[in-house]
């Protein structure tokens, strides 16, 4: 892997041994990072999608609570 | 072409008038199952570290290219969506992901618009030349310099020359899709006194324009424009296409 990037490498591969606290689901049929927030209930943060409709949905806005389901 | 995919209603027949067909579904059937306003444009957010044959750590915010491949895969496919708008916004990343997803997006037939807003760094530059036309935001800016010797490839013999070698494809690539001419790139990406770290070159908003690399400056508004002009270009030379 060739990394071209103007960051300093330090910086992009730093790694200070976390996992990353997100988890990207599929709710009705849009991908989503959610962070998991107790059992069962998870917030959005991102959503990943190129239809520009999608983001404008009322329950899929950044930081609305969505039911996770437990990974199998 | 007709637009055919709006999901059909149940009953009410008086409250079909199309205006208020949103917003009667809302109180009628609840928020999850609102049929949504589709476009005929997509939208390809190019964010952060593209991120290619290995997951860099958890503080670097990325776009992989197994997301992005699927979904260009996808728009090219659907007969619904008749353009792509890529926004770049990119601190650019893996050489292969960037290069594998600027090949897809120049042969790709539907039209394709990128805009640079914020940045378009490095890898972010043969991304953003790869759509059929290319827009920057006046305070957008790519970074142009070499590829460096540091990082994960160090160790192997050949790494020089490998390093070369990979540059060469970033640099070809750049001069076949924009107008910018080899020479001019070379020049810009190992000039020196312009960046503190490095060598090479910041081009900001009408620079990119200047050099040929990106073709005019602008925002959503020339972007959906331009978009909207070469749809009814296609439409006009095959008629509906369905392909």
């Amino acid at each position: 892997m060739i990394l071209y990037t103007p960051l300093p490498l330090e910086l992009v591969l730093m790694s200070d041994n976390s996992s990353s606290p997100y988890q990207e689901i599929e709710y009705d049929g849009v991908t989503l990072v959610v962070q998991p927030m107790a059992i069962g209930l998870g917030k959005i943060v991102q959503v990943k999608s190129t239809d520009p409709s999608v983001y404008l949905r009322p329950e899929l806005q950044p930081g609305q609570q969505i039911p996770l389901l437990p990974k199998h | 072409m007709q637009d055919k995919h709006e999901p059909t209603l149940p009953p009410k027949p008086r409250k079909q008038t199309q205006g208020v067909k949103k917003i009667d579904t809302i109180k009628e059937f609840g928020q999850t199952d609102v049929p949504t306003v589709k476009t005929n444009i997509h939208c390809l957010p190019i964010i952060g570290q593209i991120e290619g044959h290995l997951i860099l750590p958890p503080q670097n915010k990325t776009t992989k290219y197994e997301h992005i491949i699927p979904q260009l895969v996808a728009i090219e496919q659907n007969p619904e969506i008749e353009g792509l708008l890529i926004i770049l916004n990119t601190v650019g990343g893996d050489v292969e992901a960037g290069l594998a997803i600027a090949e897809i997006i120049v042969s790709m037939t539907k039209p394709t618009v990128s805009l640079v807003l914020g940045g378009g760094h490095s890898i972010g530059v043969p991304i953003a030349v790869s759509a059929r036309y290319s827009f920057i935001a006046e305070t957008a800016t790519m970074t142009i310099h070499p590829i460096r010797l540091s990082g994960l490839v160090i160790g192997v013999p050949q790494t020089y020359e490998y390093m070369d070698k990979m540059q060469d494809r970033v640099i070809r690539f750049v001069e076949k899709h924009s107008r910018i001419s080899e020479a001019k790139f070379r020049e810009l990406m190992f000039q020196t006194g312009e960046l503190a770290r490095d060598i090479g070159t910041v081009l900001v908003g009408r620079d990119a324009v200047e050099v040929g690399l990106i073709d005019d400056v602008g925002g959503i508004n020339k972007a959906i424009k331009k978009l909207q002009e070469f749809i009814n270009e296609e439409k006009n030379k095959k008629g509906d296409y369905l392909h």
